[in-house]
Parts: structure tokens; C-alpha cells; sequence
């Protein structure tokens, strides 16, 4: 029908009319834009999804402000966890060892506490892997390293007697508790 | 140039900070250069015949000189009594003012013992400060003459929750002693000194009677501490020649294969369960008790520094493990002759209990089968049979049971270097004595000490390598294969004229 190859000279009078018609339109602004459009229903659905997550951000919090108030009585669960136990010492107990661990391995910590390593009733175990990584000396640290107010021992304190100094010119020898056995001059 | 500038910047702050992170003990090791880590001995001696007669300086009580009963009851209350003694902290300006030299440690028996130089030691205080030991010492040495010690420990009825408080007593006992034989070498009585030394030698054999294995490493620690002593006093002017009474002591000195057969009896009291195996009724809830038992024991098995969670078996009950074990307990069985029928008409408790005593007497076996060796032939053996124990956080059933054996290696090697010291001490007494009938000179060789015969070195079973130089004499012995340098011992013996 349109033919890009007719001269212009070869068009009818109407066909010119028609152009010249057609040429005076001017395009006209669209009344929905497409950009527009997309813009608005991005939008709209990120709203949607904000507020779903306030919506669920509210509900955690009304959760969490519940639990604090209303704690109801669920089952309980036991758990025996064996930490190291930090045992202070005092009169009653000097050397700092429990009665029932007295052989427990012993450490310093920084504080320089005895940290007696309480692990159960079977520790003679934990003993004997540590002698046997570290050594005795390691693994087993004296007791003689516990400070204790200095006072002479003396069989009268023992045996809860009433104190008897001997006398300076008592003689010394096998028997006398104190003194010194043949042979020895310390 | 620059370049260059910038490198050795960088590596001398890379030196600097290796020597700042070095412990003080690496670095003056370091500077005395200790023979690449090993235990270096430098001891000055004098030429000296053996004594005669030559057990007249035993260090074991002799038969003839023991007096009736038992020696723990003795021993005890001199490890009780030592206990009571007050500790002493080392006043440093009391050290000032004394003109001692500062202490590294703030225990006075340390710094008695380990850092004062004999010829330092201040002998009046060091005997004021052995005051209070004077009971302990009179126990200690009726214990040592006593004929024998049964120390009746409960083992067989506790197991492993026996208590051993008296082995901390024994270690403070030996240093107060030790300390004690320091006193005497410093005043010249070299009889008292060995008297004190026996007593050492003799608690040290006698913890080992009856003991579990950790027993047995404290009486070889107390016997290591003899030999230090005995170091001391060899080097005296006016030392006896100690080669017989050295060679007259146990080889080896501490039996490693009575300690673990204890260790097995108390696995046995811990787990009464495996022994109604033996007996065929070891039933369900036998098997229930056992696994209970044994989940307990595996969590306190290991120290706690050395715990990594729980491998899949310590998370199995009974009745799980019951079910992943019996597949390998019916193999064992089938293995072991037991026919198809005669198994399905044995309860199932029955057969896993059987398979459990079985396997733990198989590598317990496997272990102290060796430690009955010398040394150098239990080595890798030993060292195979651990390599064959299922270790921790391996997945298999028989680690829980499997822990309650004892890495027997480390307990050999530390035996057998108690008796390297020894040997050590024995040949250079032979090489003193060697010099007496010789003009002061040293042999050439090991080979020429006829008169007092060399030993072996009881860790490679082979005699020490032996050279000398001038009027010094060194001994070597290596560190076991596989072992840490420092595990191997030089011991550079000059001749004083």
C-alpha cells in the first residue's frame, strides 16, 4: 500500500492531503508511563515485605517480653559438668586438700591458688597419665610447698600433752623423741 | 643495599624475639651448652680403691643387720610426721645479710637442695632447719631396717579409687633425708651420709613392693634422687669406693612388670562385673552395671586438659554398645573354637562380657609381656603394643575398656634410666678404682677395667661409649630411639690428682 519507491509528484490529490495532514500531528505525552509503573510496583511490593518483617521483629519482641515475665515450669535437665575446684586454705586446712582428694593432682594458677584438679573418685587415673606425661615432680607437686606459720613439732603437741621443755642437760640419744639418733648430729 | 639493610632487620628482630620467648631454663641450658640436651654429669674424682670389706657401705640394709616385722607401718608414721613439719619460704634479705646468693625458688628445702653449691651450704641453719625431721628420720630408718614390707594397700577390694596419701610424705621424706645426706657430706662424715643414702635406696625398693604404677614412678624418682646424692659424695676427697655396693643393688632396680600386674588388679576390683564372666553368669544387668561403670571410668580416665569430647562409644548405653559390640564379640568367640550353637545358647550378656575380659587381658598381656625384658628388647615392643590401643576419640567400643591400660614405654624408659644412673655411677667408680692400681692413670678402654668389670648401659645393652682426654673421661649414652635428646645422658669424669 505505502510505497517508499513513488515519487511524491505520483501521489493523488487526498494522498497529499493525508500527508500533509499527517505531518501537522505532534505526538502526544502518554498517560501511563511505563517507568513509572515499574517504579510503583517495586515499591509496592517492597513495602509488603518490610512490613511483614517489622511485623515479625514485633511479635519476636512481644515473645521475648513475655518469656522474661512468664516463665512456665518445663522439665529440668541435670547435668554434672567437673570443673577444676579452687579449694582456699585455712586452720582447719592447711596443706588446702580436701580429705578425699588428697592425692588429686595440684596445679598454681596465676592467682597462686591451688587449683586441685577434682575429677571424680577415680583420679588415680588422671594421676597416673599426668606422672606419666610430665613425670612424678610434674604431675604430683608436694605439699610442702603450702606456707604455714612456723612452730617447732614436738611429741608433747602431738599428743595434746601439757608442754615439758627438757631440760638443757637431758641426754640425748635413742628414745629421747626429740633427740638425736646415734649417729646423728643435726 | 637497602634491600639488605631491611633483611637483617628483620632477622635480628626474628632472633631477638626467639630469645625473649625462651624460658630462662632453655637459655642457660643453651649457654652451657649441654651437649645438644642431653643430661650432661661433671664430676671431679680421686683415684680410690674399693673398700674393704667391700659391702662395708651397702646401700640396702643387709640381711644380717634387718630386724623383725614390717617395714609400712614405720614408714608411714615417718611420712605423717614428715607432713606435719612447717613449710619454710626463703627470706631473701636473710639471705642478703648471710651473704648467700639469691634464690631462684622461694622454698628453702629447693634452694638448700638444688642451688646452693656444697661448699655454700650454711651448715648451722641447714641443721636448724632439719630439726623438726629428727622423728621422721628416726621412723625412716627403722622402717629401712625392718625384713619386709607389706604396705596391705586395699587394690584388690578398691581398684583404681585406692587412695595413696602417703606417696607426697615419701617425696617430702626423701628431699628432708637427701638435704640431711648434703649436711653430712659438707661436715666431712661420709659414714652418716651413707647411712642416710641407705635409707634413701631402701624406701625407695620398699614403695615398690605391692604397688600400682604410679607408686613405682615415685620409688623410682626417690631412687633418682639417691643417685644424686650418691654423686655428691663419691666426689669427696676422702670418698670410699662405692663399686660393690652399687652393683649389689636390683637390676633393675624398680620391677615395672609387678607395678602393672597391680595396675591389672585394680582394673579387675574396679569392674567386679568381669569377673562373674569367668564364672558364666555375668547377666544383663551385670552387662547394664558394667557399661554404667565404664562410661563413669572413661570420663575421669584422662586428665582434663586432655579431654576432646567423647568418641562415639562413650555416647552408647548399654544396650547400644551391646548391639555394636556383639557382632566382633561373635567373631572372637567363633575364633577362639566356640561353635555357632554353643554361642546362641549363651546369653547375649555372656558373650559380650566374655569378649570385653578377653581383649583387655589380650593387650594388657600384650604389654606387660615386654616389661619382663631388659630394656632395649621391651622398647619395641612396648612401644608396638601402645601403637595397637585404640586411642581417644577413636570410635571403636573397646577404648572405654582399653584406657585403663597404662602407657608402659614412658614407665620403662623412666625405669631404665634409674638404672643407667646407677650403671653410670658404678663405672665411675671402676674407672676410680681403675686409677688406684694404675698410677692415677685411666683405662684406654672399658674393656681393661677387669678388676671392677664396666656394666652394660641397661637402656641400649650395649656398654657406654667411652673416650678420654687428658685426665678426663667421658661416657655416653644415647636417648632411646624416638626419645627427646635430652633423654640421653654425658658424663665427663675428671681425674684429680
Amino acid at each position: 500500500m505505502y510505497d517508499d519507491a513513488k515519487p511524491a509528484e505520483a501521489l493523488s490529490f487526498e494522498e497529499r492531503e493525508l500527508e500533509t495532514t499527517l505531518r501537522m500531528l505532534s505526538p502526544v505525552a502518554p498517560a501511563i508511563s511505563r517507568d513509572r509503573l515499574m517504579f510503583h510496583a517495586g515499591r509496592a511490593i517492597g513495602r509488603r515485605s518490610v512490613n511483614l518483617w517489622r511485623s515479625a521483629a514485633a511479635a519476636l519482641v512481644v515473645v521475648f517480653g513475655l518469656s522474661l515475665v512468664v516463665r512456665p515450669d518445663g522439665p529440668v535437665v541435670r547435668e554434672i559438668i567437673y570443673v577444676d575446684r579452687v579449694v582456699e586454705r585455712s586452720d582447719d586446712n592447711p596443706t588446702g586438700w580436701p580429705a578425699r582428694f588428697a592425692f588429686a593432682g595440684a596445679e598454681r594458677n596465676a592467682a597462686g591458688a591451688d587449683v586441685i584438679a577434682v575429677s571424680g573418685e577415680s583420679n588415680y587415673l588422671v594421676l597416673r597419665d599426668r606422672a606419666l606425661r610430665w613425670g612424678v615432680a610434674a604431675a604430683i607437686p608436694l605439699t610442702s610447698g603450702i606456707a604455714r606459720p612456723e612452730q617447732p613439732l614436738r611429741l608433747d603437741d602431738l599428743l595434746d600433752l601439757p608442754s615439758q621443755d627438757p631440760p638443757a642437760s637431758r641426754p640425748a640419744g635413742r628414745g629421747f623423741p626429740n633427740g638425736p639418733f646415734p649417729g646423728e648430729h643435726l | 643495599m637497602k634491600h639488605h639493610s631491611a633483611s637483617a632487620r628483620i632477622a635480628w628482630m626474628l632472633v631477638l624475639s626467639v630469645l625473649f620467648a625462651m624460658p630462662p631454663q632453655a637459655l642457660r641450658a643453651a649457654a652451657v651448652g649441654d651437649a645438644g640436651g642431653a643430661e650432661v654429669w661433671q664430676l671431679t674424682v680421686r683415684p680410690q680403691a674399693p673398700t674393704r670389706p667391700a659391702l662395708r657401705h651397702a646401700l640396702l640394709t643387709p640381711v644380717a643387720d634387718q630386724t623383725p616385722g614390717n617395714a609400712a607401718p614405720m614408714y608411714l608414721l615417718a611420712t605423717a610426721r614428715t607432713e606435719q613439719v612447717p613449710h619454710r619460704m626463703v627470706d631473701a634479705a636473710v639471705l642478703q645479710q648471710k651473704g648467700l646468693p639469691p634464690a631462684d625458688n622461694d622454698d628453702l628445702m629447693h634452694y638448700y637442695l638444688e642451688e646452693l653449691p656444697l661448699d655454700k651450704l650454711p651448715q648451722a641453719d641447714v641443721e636448724e632447719f632439719l630439726r623438726n625431721y629428727q622423728t621422721a628420720f628416726g621412723f625412716l630408718n627403722s622402717a629401712a631396717q625392718r625384713e619386709f614390707c607389706r604396705w596391705d594397700l586395699p587394690t584388690r577390694t578398691q581398684g583404681f579409687e585406692t587412695l595413696l596419701p602417703h606417696l607426697n610424705g615419701a617425696r617430702h621424706l626423701a628431699n628432708a633425708t637427701s638435704l640431711r645426706i648434703r649436711l653430712h657430706v659438707a661436715r666431712k662424715e661420709t659414714d652418716e651420709a651413707i647411712g642416710a643414702l641407705r635409707d634413701i635406696f631402701q624406701m625407695s625398693q620398699d614403695l615398690t613392693q605391692e604397688g600400682l604404677l604410679v607408686q613405682s614412678l615415685v620409688a623410682t624418682g626417690i631412687g633418682a634422687l639417691g643417685c644424686k646424692r650418691t654423686r655428691e659424695i663419691v666426689q669427696q676427697p676422702d670418698a670410699p669406693n662405692l663399686y660393690w655396693p652399687l652393683a649389689s643393688l636390683p637390676r633393675p632396680f624398680v620391677d615395672l612388670r609387678l607395678a602393672m600386674e597391680w595396675e591389672r588388679a585394680a582394673m579387675l576390683a574396679s569392674f567386679p562385673q568381669l569377673k562373674w564372666v569367668e564364672t558364666e553368669s555375668f547377666s544383663a544387668e551385670d552387662w547394664n552395671q558394667f557399661v554404667n561403670r565404664l562410661s563413669r571410668f572413661s570420663a575421669m580416665a584422662m586428665a582434663p586438659e586432655r579431654r576432646r569430647g567423647g568418641g562415639a562409644a562413650e555416647s552408647l548405653g548399654p544396650a547400644a554398645l551391646g548391639v555394636a559390640v556383639f557382632p566382633h564379640a561373635k567373631a572372637h568367640l567363633l575364633a577362639r573354637g566356640v561353635t555357632e550353637q554353643e554361642i546362641a545358647a549363651m546369653p547375649s550378656a555372656q558373650v559380650l562380657g566374655r569378649y570385653m575380659l578377653e581383649q583387655y587381658n589380650t593387650k594388657m598381656d600384650d604389654m606387660i609381656k615386654w616389661t619382663a625384658l631388659p630394656f632395649p628388647q621391651a622398647q619395641p615392643g612396648l612401644k608396638q603394643a601402645e601403637g595397637e590401643l585404640p586411642r581417644a576419640g577413636d570410635a571403636s567400643p573397646l577404648r572405654l575398656l582399653t584406657q585403663a591400660i597404662p602407657s608402659a614405654g614412658r614407665a620403662a624408659f623412666s625405669v631404665a634410666r634409674l638404672d643407667r644412673q646407677i650403671a653410670a655411677l658404678r663405672t665411675v667408680e671402676a674407672l676410680r678404682a681403675y686409677a688406684a692400681g694404675h698410677d692415677d692413670k685411666l683405662p684406654a678402654n672399658l674393656e681393661a677395667l677387669t678388676d671392677t668389670p664396666a656394666p652394660l648401659d641397661p637402656t641400649t645393652g650395649k656398654s657406654f661409649t667411652y673416650s678420654t682426654e687428658g685426665n678426663t673421661a667421658t661416657l655416653e649414652s644415647p636417648a632411646p630411639p624416638g626419645g627427646h635428646p635430652r633423654e640421653a645422658l654425658r658424663i665427663e669424669v675428671t681425674l684429680a690428682k
